[in-house]
């Protein structure tokens, strides 16, 4: 496998963000109550991670160590901004629907630890590979989720309807609790896959 | 106090470099048959110029720089101080561009679903919306001849999780032609309970009873 390939596979399987790292839960739980929404929070984020590692992996001959963070803070906010902006002007149902979780994404540690652990260390084409891996994680593991939430609360995908209506709505699956309950599922079948994957280690 | 001699040492050895450079650059290959015999002799002309131009910069910039880390050494509060500032700068300054290129059309995106909101209590009419002067959530709506065609009053009595921002339709008639709810901020169940509320409440009124 191209080293490309082996950076795309960490990103949405080995190490995949929500499922594996367990980073980003918080945006995870909230967004993840409708397909829509998830997708939305995906891409922003996978386009946040992408910039920020871009520019982080750029800067890191010239960022002293000792105010890496406050340096990450500040580029990773830059992005966060603009990219809050763009949303409400070219995307206002978006930018209603996902709220006060865009500007949240400053404080998603899964931005925060990537630009610590692999932006900052590591050439540019590498981090920007890195950031569009991981976002693509992130983005897949939020619809994996959503996908259970929604189907089960609505009995829609996408906002079209896959179950009968006849279906009994279980409406706990769209508030917290339920998120709580559909991650623990997914994170629960990743460690599975990933298990079966490793032969000869029983689960 | 070493590392400055050091340091002093090198511009002096630097600048024998650049020296060197262009006479294998002035060694390159006449360009072939040219279409603009004017154009090709100026930029012969031209290339010595540029050379000793782009020689001359690189110099000062190397210069420059040495004197600048000298004092702004890497882990030092100065550069610290400078790396924050310009980084401030340049940050603010793309997301000021950002703003100003996008604050047009969310102004106009916003005040779109704002005259969409005031309409929707007069539904099959179109309406534009004026602020009246009766009251500051008070708009009055007048149809394409410019004929007063109600009132939509804006309200927003408290809910569970903060304001339920409504939406008041009344007509020329003082009654009641819809109420919508704009935005709420309670759990998805609670809308369900919301619209169902509304509607019993227009349907009282409707019988002459107090909702």
């Amino acid at each position: 496998m191209t080293q490309t390939g082996k950076q795309f596979k960490n990103g949405i399987i080995d190490q995949n963000p929500v499922l594996v790292l367990l980073l980003g839960m918080c945006p995870a739980l909230a967004t993840s109550s409708s397909m829509t929404d998830a997708a939305g929070m995906g891409f922003t984020t996978t386009a946040v991670l992408l910039c920020s590692g871009f520019t982080i992996s750029a800067l890191r001959k010239l960022i002293p160590e000792k105010i890496r963070i406050a340096a990450f803070t500040l580029i990773i906010a830059g992005f966060v901004t603009a990219a809050d902006f763009l949303l409400q002007a070219y995307a206002p149902a978006t930018a209603d629907s996902l709220g006060i979780f865009i500007p949240l994404i400053v404080v998603n540690c899964l931005v925060f630890a990537r630009a610590e652990v692999f932006a900052f260390r590591n050439g540019v084409v590498r981090s920007s590979l890195d950031g569009l891996a991981m976002g693509m994680g992130f983005l897949a593991a939020l619809l994996a989720i959503a996908a259970i939430r929604e189907m089960l609360s609505a009995g829609t995908l996408f906002d079209f309807r896959v179950l009968p209506e006849s279906f009994p709505a279980v409406t706990i699956m769209a508030q917290p609790a339920g998120g709580f309950f559909a991650v623990g599922l997914v994170v629960a079948a990743m460690q599975l896959l990933k298990r079966k994957g490793k032969a000869g280690v029983s689960v | 106090m070493k590392d400055d001699f050091a340091e002093a040492a090198d511009p002096r050895e630097e600048e024998e470099q650049p020296a060197a450079a262009p006479p294998p650059l002035a060694e390159a290959p006449p360009p072939a048959e040219s279409k603009t015999p004017g154009l090709n002799s100026v930029l012969k002309r031209a290339r010595p110029v540029v050379e000793r131009v782009a020689g001359v910069t690189a110099r000062g910039l190397t210069v420059t720089g040495r004197t600048l880390r000298r004092f702004f050494k890497k882990d030092s509060v100065p550069n610290l101080v400078l790396v924050m500032f310009l980084l401030t700068v340049v940050t603010a300054s793309c997301v000021g561009i950002v703003v100003s290129v996008t604050e047009d059309r969310i102004a106009e995106g916003k005040a779109e679903s704002f005259a969409e909101a005031l309409g929707t209590v007069f539904p099959g009419l179109e309406l534009t919306f004026a602020p009246s002067g009766i009251g500051e959530n008070i708009y009055e709506g007048r149809d394409g001849n410019g004929q007063l065609a109600g009132f939509s009053i804006l309200v927003s009595p408290k809910g569970f999780s903060g304001f339920v921002d409504m939406v008041v339709g009344v007509d020329t008639l003082r009654e009641v032609t819809g109420v919508t709810v704009v935005r709420h901020r309670e759990t998805g169940d609670y809308s369900a309970v919301l619209t169902q509320g509304i509607s019993e409440a227009l349907a009282a009124l409707d019988r002459g009873l107090q909702p």
